[in-house]
């Protein structure tokens, strides 16, 4: 709670920042917002690959809600590592993961508050093609969303692992986590993508980041595969976790705490 | 000038030296440039596969669009991003700005070809080919004046795009250091990629006047691919000439104020 506080006060000065940064993130919205109007306007088409216009666009309104959980530059391992920083937390008495884990919950939970303005000029915007959820799914959302941001963190904390042993992973980290939103449906609805390539997509673990969130907000699933959801990505996180913590036990025996 | 493209010369060459030394991170940074660039088309070919026309754009009439876009920002990525980038971050704050007025070349544009990145340059052929692809599939020609007219706004809109950069950084300080700043270009490439008339009328009408973004896209696409309108010519050399000196004026005042302290 103490580090938490702390953290909470050491990220105030940057909330303009951060605020002004959410208002400009408002941009992808609109921008996806007025395209899939005008694509469903201009074909004459009421469904398009089992979505309607309120549809997507309720897709996009999730999508930019989910986005805020985003943890790229909100975890500092691989920062930390690489700078010798590091050696700082190793002799305190903490434990260090839970602390990595905190840092993005304490950003993350000052952009929510943030965001939340840029939340209602979307809505403002685009009210009147919302397909809003029931408040119980609107809850499952909210869990779900929860279970996103686990998933994310101990996704790319495992990814941070490896900067003791291979050095700065910043740019594999984007790479692997723009990669990673692409696959998950963050740009465009994964049943959007024809064939065979579609079905992959909705096969792989990606699809929790944001496809799987997304549609629980439009109501697409019951709440038998919600909860099948849920589990699905407790076994993956397992996964991330006992990999980062297997790496992250390995790499100390490379870390020389020098820094570059 | 002839300085100047010396200087550029000097400083590309020192990129690649450095480069060739860090492939490995170059490499991945190149891929998350070139991914970019495929998401952006991805879009466009997932929105084509529901639709034939995007705001009455015919498919290879929005990969023209597109295609200039990313040609406009890949060179700029490659040239002025990461300079201006720490201008906005690093020089103001830690007083580094000290070292680019000491030099015998305007500081302005010193900063912001300090730090090219010539790994940037490699969505540049995709994207080229993409255009060139597009063009050999309208199903009308293009006439040299269509072309000529084009040359003439790509150069402007080149440079447009730098001075809007400028304009949205330099407050930079006053308010010392802030990563929105940056962003502000970044996300409007968004908005630039699609043809402006999907959007409402006052988005149409800011983009093209107060923030004039469709005017490095939309109207110098819009001129190579239909009837080539003088009026939309002037009004983008006019704004063109209007930013810059906007710009200009905005970095002197901003360069009064820098108190050369740092952090």
């Amino acid at each position: 709670m103490v580090y938490f506080k702390k953290s909470i006060k050491t990220n105030l000065p940057y909330s303009p920042n951060f605020f002004f940064t959410q208002i400009l993130d408002l941009v992808f919205f609109l921008t996806f917002f007025y395209l899939w109007r005008s694509v469903y306007e201009d074909s004459d088409t009421l469904v398009i690959s089992g979505y309607t216009l309120s549809g997507i666009i309720t897709y996009y309104f999730a999508t930019e809600l989910v986005f805020r959980f985003d943890v790229i530059g909100a975890i500092y391992l691989n920062w930390d590592i690489w700078d010798g920083y590091f050696t700082n937390w190793l002799i305190k008495p903490i434990r260090l993961t839970f602390l990595y884990i905190l840092d993005p919950i304490v950003e993350k939970t000052l952009v929510i508050i943030l965001a939340l303005p840029t939340i209602l000029i979307s809505y403002l915007i685009a009210r009147n093609f919302l397909d809003l959820p029931s408040l119980s799914y609107f809850g499952l959302f909210l869990i779900t969303v929860g279970f996103t941001f686990m998933f994310n963190i101990l996704f790319n904390l495992m990814l941070h692992t490896l900067c003791f042993k291979h050095g700065d992973q910043d740019n594999n980290i984007e790479l692997i986590n723009y990669l990673s939103w692409l696959l998950a449906g963050a740009f465009f609805p994964l049943n959007f993508v024809p064939g065979i390539l579609g079905k992959i997509l909705e096969i792989l673990p990606f699809k929790y980041l944001m496809y799987f969130p997304v549609n629980v907000f439009l109501g697409k699933y019951s709440p038998k595969e919600i909860v099948l959801g849920w589990l699905t990505m407790a076994v993956w996180m397992t996964i991330f976790y006992l990999l980062y913590k297997k790496i992250f036990r390995n790499g100390l025996k490379y870390y020389t705490g020098v820094g570059r | 000038m002839k300085k100047f493209w010396k200087i550029n010369y000097i400083l590309y060459r020192n990129a690649i030296r450095r480069d060739l030394k860090i492939s490995l991170t170059v490499l991945t940074g190149s891929l998350v440039h070139l991914l970019d660039g495929v998401v952006s088309l991805a879009i466009v070919l997932i929105v084509y596969s529901k639709t034939d026309f995007l705001g009455g754009w015919n498919i290879y009439e929005s990969l023209i669009l597109i295609a200039f876009v990313q040609i406009i920002v890949t060179l700029h990525s490659s040239w002025t991003k990461r300079g201006t980038a720490d201008f906005t971050e690093k020089y103001v704050r830690m007083g580094d700005y000290d070292f680019y007025l000491t030099k015998p070349f305007d500081p302005m544009l010193s900063v912001s070809i300090s730090k090219p990145r010539v790994y940037n340059l490699i969505r540049l052929p995709f994207f080229v080919a993409i255009f060139a692809y597009s063009v050999c599939h309208l199903e009308y020609n293009l006439s040299i004046i269509n072309w000529g007219w084009f040359i003439l706004l790509f150069v402007a809109s080149f440079i447009l795009f730098y001075a809007i950069r400028i304009l949205t950084i330099s407050p930079a300080f006053w308010i010392v250091k802030s990563h929105s700043l940056l962003v502000i270009t970044d996300r409007m490439q968004n908005i630039m990629k699609y043809p402006a008339n999907i959007y409402p009328r006052f988005f149409i009408l800011f983009f093209t006047t107060l923030l004039p973004i469709f005017a490095i896209s939309y109207l110098p696409v819009k001129v190579l691919l239909f009837d080539p309108k003088l009026s939309y010519i002037i009004y983008v050399i006019v704004l063109t000439a209007l930013f810059l000196f906007l710009a200009r004026i905005l970095w002197r005042a901003g360069e009064k104020r820098y108190g050369s302290a740092s952090s």
